[in-house]
């Protein structure tokens, strides 16, 4: 496939200190924007082991209670055969082997991926 | 999210291609039951009963790039108490279907910056619709295919959603290996490309963190092989490759190809194929996806 790539819009690259932000018209805008400053990347583990995708991979997560005990747990999307593996967090915070997302019994696959 | 409202949580989802008629792809929803579990995934409807297919008024129906990849997220982003889906898709840029009384408009609207232009990441947008700013309206936060992770704040109101310029919240990694084959993971310390984004407080201090999914290639020398074998192997092959692409055969019109031209090219696959058939033999190469967490200090 032919890969399209569109023009970046004009990119504001926050570095250290503060970034100014005009008021908005609700006038709750917050006057400053604090420049985000992020801890090293740490790989999401499950029982120990990074979470991963099959291949060809494009892992996509999303955190939710998906048990509801009450604790977030992680659901990630793949492309093959377009399933979600879910990690349950246990109590200590931690997150449980994974286990494919079921739907009316079966493996869920959403259509439209390969 | 409750896509259906009925006080059950759905899960939505994009599609890269329906593979037919068009390579538009479609968003699909596994509805909550209640006592636990999902419902097989079905296409969201439009109020036409049409699967919701991005689609600009005025637009050619054929510009699959804007229709491909979608990565869906539904949040109230006109503030009338309906759900909205904002989508993303391969060209990079965003749309929207509006959520009316009688369900989602099916002609959708792209988004647009301060400037009067599409808002738009390298491909392959990911949208994420959060109050990053904490300032009580909905900022967009998303991924690309390019890796990274940018947001458009909302300038405007909870009603009236205006984005202003892209703040990069994470940068855009540089190319992994400059060409060089760097076998195994250990490389590898940070998200790479294909980043999709999840936006929480994972810590609980308070401060919105991310999660990112990404995409990476692995490398692994084939079995019996040292990783200085494989290299060797490896550098052999760069230059036969070369010399099999310089016999391209140029193709005038690949919608109208020749018979002799369709002989050549189907020639020149067999050889490709073979090529990287060979290649398989020497080392083992896959691509995987991992999910990092970063952190707001």
């Amino acid at each position: 496939m032919e890969t399209h790539l569109l023009p970046l819009s004009a990119v504001t690259v926050l570095a250290a200190g503060a970034l100014p932000v005009s008021p908005g018209e609700d006038g709750v805008q917050a006057a400053v924007l604090e420049a985000p400053e992020f801890a090293e990347p740490v790989l999401m583990l499950s029982a120990g082991t990074p979470v991963s995708t099959e291949a060809p991979g494009y892992a996509s997560p999303a955190w939710y209670d998906v048990d509801g005990d009450g604790r977030s747990d992680l659901v990630v999307g793949q492309f093959k055969d377009g399933k979600m593996r879910v990690y349950h967090q246990t109590e200590d915070g931690t997150l449980g082997e994974g286990s494919w997302l079921m739907a009316e019994g079966e493996v869920a696959e959403v259509p439209g991926v390969w | 999210m409750d896509l259906n409202r009925d006080g059950i949580v759905d899960i939505l989802s994009g599609s890269y291609s329906r593979m037919e008629e068009s390579m538009a792809g479609l968003f699909q929803v596994l509805y909550g039951v209640e006592g636990g579990g999902f419902r097989k995934p079905t296409p969201v409807l439009g109020t036409d009963e049409e699967p919701l297919i991005i689609q600009v008024a005025g637009e050619a129906e054929d510009v699959d790039v804007r229709k491909i990849c979608t990565r869906p997220t539904a949040a109230d982003l006109d503030g009338d108490g309906l759900l909205d889906i904002v989508t993303g898709n391969f060209g990079g840029s965003f749309a929207v279907f509006w959520g009316t009384n009688e369900g989602f408009d099916p002609v959708s609207v792209m988004l647009k910056g301060s400037d009067g232009k599409e808002l738009t990441v390298h491909h392959h947008s990911d949208p994420v619709l959060v109050d990053w700013d904490a300032d009580g309206d909905l900022d967009l936060v998303t991924g690309s295919g390019f890796g990274g992770v940018s947001m458009f704040p909302n300038i405007g109101t909870k009603t009236e959603a205006r984005f202003g310029d892209n703040v990069v919240l994470v940068p855009t990694p540089e190319a992994a290996s400059n060409g060089v084959t760097v076998f195994g993971d250990e490389h590898i310390k940070a998200p790479g490309s294909s980043t999709r984004v999840e936006v929480a407080d994972l810590n609980g201090d308070g401060k919105l963190d991310l999660l990112l999914g990404d995409s990476a290639q692995l490398s692994f020398p084939a079995k019996g092989l040292t990783e200085e074998e494989c290299l060797e192997r490896c550098a052999a092959w760069d230059k036969e490759a070369s010399a099999v692409y310089e016999t391209s055969p140029d193709i005038a019109d690949w919608e109208n190809m020749t018979p002799e031209e369709s002989e050549a090219q189907e020639a020149f696959n067999e050889k490709i194929q073979a090529l990287y058939q060979k290649r398989s033999e020497f080392i083992e190469e896959r691509g995987t996806g991992y999910v990092w967490a970063l952190l707001q200090k």
